[in-house]
């Protein structure tokens, strides 16, 4: 590099480089301007719009005050330096984690008459400012989830006929089981541990239950029905889909990569037949509900958290 | 015993892992009246370590056994 600036450490790794957009701290949001969705079904879903002022692409940061799971699930762009950032949460508890906004120091600007700033090689584009508060990674790890949600299915028990057991109530058998935990260690240490994570797996979990019924009204003579006859059949198509998230269990300074049930719902058909010795009579049926999606897990490759001191920024 | 269930498709997934599909059926007699026959289907799965020679109905079989299907 002929011209530039480089700053290194001990250990010859780059604190500070005019090569480089180094993310400066933009601002911290409390609550969300909306919650997208809300229930305390399967163990509690909560999924908030944040609104961050930055003019360039923001890398949000969240605190996990409890301990479900998190995970940045949307960063959108809604023009005029605005982003809405959705936020996924599991459980039932109140409060909002808090946001803190990092980005390259041209999103913002300081006012403060001292200081240094480093500028890239176009010498317009500001890469450092030392006025503004640079990222500070402390820690960092890479996570997956489990290939499988839940690995066995549901027991006998939900039923066949016109989603009848509700999609509310069958959350049950689409608890997520699959967890994947990694070191934390010294996390306890810092004073206010934040996280950048990304809600990139999906998943989605499908049961499908049916039943058929024959009702013979004349004679049952080996099986079959000589005489009156009418055949109905009933299918159930509950299913749940599932995001990637992230837990902290500060106890033993471990981090879990999990499954956040993020929405569910059921659809159902019926159809009806009947004759009259063997002779069609006449049918009907119907269908209602929201289609499933297939079974499937998706984008299970590493995904990295990163991990900052939210107490430096307060 | 006649097997109540079919394995309709093997997956392997990329943490080693297999996901075995089925669907299991069963047959009750509704209300007592044996000329209202019902047929039970469910279509599930279960999820379990890659291992050699692995018997994929034996594995259904435990998964199922105790729930009611069997």
């Amino acid at each position: 590099m002929s011209y530039g600036f480089l700053s290194l450490n001990n250990n010859n790794q780059v604190l500070v480089s005019s090569d480089t957009r180094n993310l400066h701290f933009i601002q911290k949001i409390s609550s969300p301007i909306e919650t997208i969705y809300s229930t305390d079904d399967y163990g509690g879903i909560r999924q908030w719009k944040y609104r961050a002022t930055c003019n360039a692409i923001p890398l949000p940061f969240f605190t996990m005050p409890t301990a479900d799971s998190y995970g940045i699930a949307r960063i959108s762009d809604v023009g005029g330096g605005l982003w809405d950032i959705e936020l996924l949460r599991t459980g039932t508890s109140g409060g909002y984690p808090e946001l803190y906004i990092f980005a390259e120091p041209s999103a913002t600007s300081s006012a403060d008459g001292y200081g240094m700033i480093v500028y890239a090689d176009d010498g317009v584009t500001p890469v450092f400012d030392s006025r503004l508060k640079p990222l500070v990674v402390v820690g960092g790890v890479t996570v997956s989830q489990t290939s499988a949600v839940r690995y066995n299915g549901p027991p006998y028990g939900l039923s066949s006929d016109n989603c009848s057991t509700g999609p509310a109530t069958s959350g049950g058998v689409f608890t997520p089981e699959g967890i994947n935990t990694y070191s934390a260690a010294g996390i306890n240490s810092i004073a206010k541990p934040i996280y950048s994570y990304n809600s990139i797996a999906q998943a989605e979990i499908m049961y499908h239950w049916s039943r058929s019924q024959r009702d013979c009204t004349g004679f049952d003579v080996y099986g079959g029905c000589l005489g009156y006859q009418t055949e109905k059949f009933w299918d159930s198509y509950y299913w749940c889909f599932y995001r990637g998230g992230i837990q902290i269990i500060s106890n033993n300074e471990t981090l879990n990569a999990t499954w956040m049930p993020t929405r569910f719902n059921c659809y159902w058909n019926f159809r009806e037949d009947s004759s009259f010795f063997g002779i069609g009579t006449g049918g009907g049926g119907g269908a209602d509900g929201t289609w499933p999606y297939n079974n499937e897990t998706l984008n299970l490759s590493g995904n990295t958290v990163i991990i900052a001191n939210g107490a430096r920024y307060d | 015993m006649i097997k109540p269930f079919k394995v309709i498709k093997v997956r392997d997934e990329v943490d080693g892992t297999i996901t075995i599909f089925y669907t299991v059926a069963k047959s009750v007699v509704e209300d007592g009246n044996t000329q209202s026959i019902s047929t039970r289907v469910l279509t599930s799965h279960t999820n379990v370590p890659r291992t050699d020679n692995m018997d994929f109905d034996m594995i259904v079989f435990n998964a199922l056994e105790g729930t009611g299907w069997l």
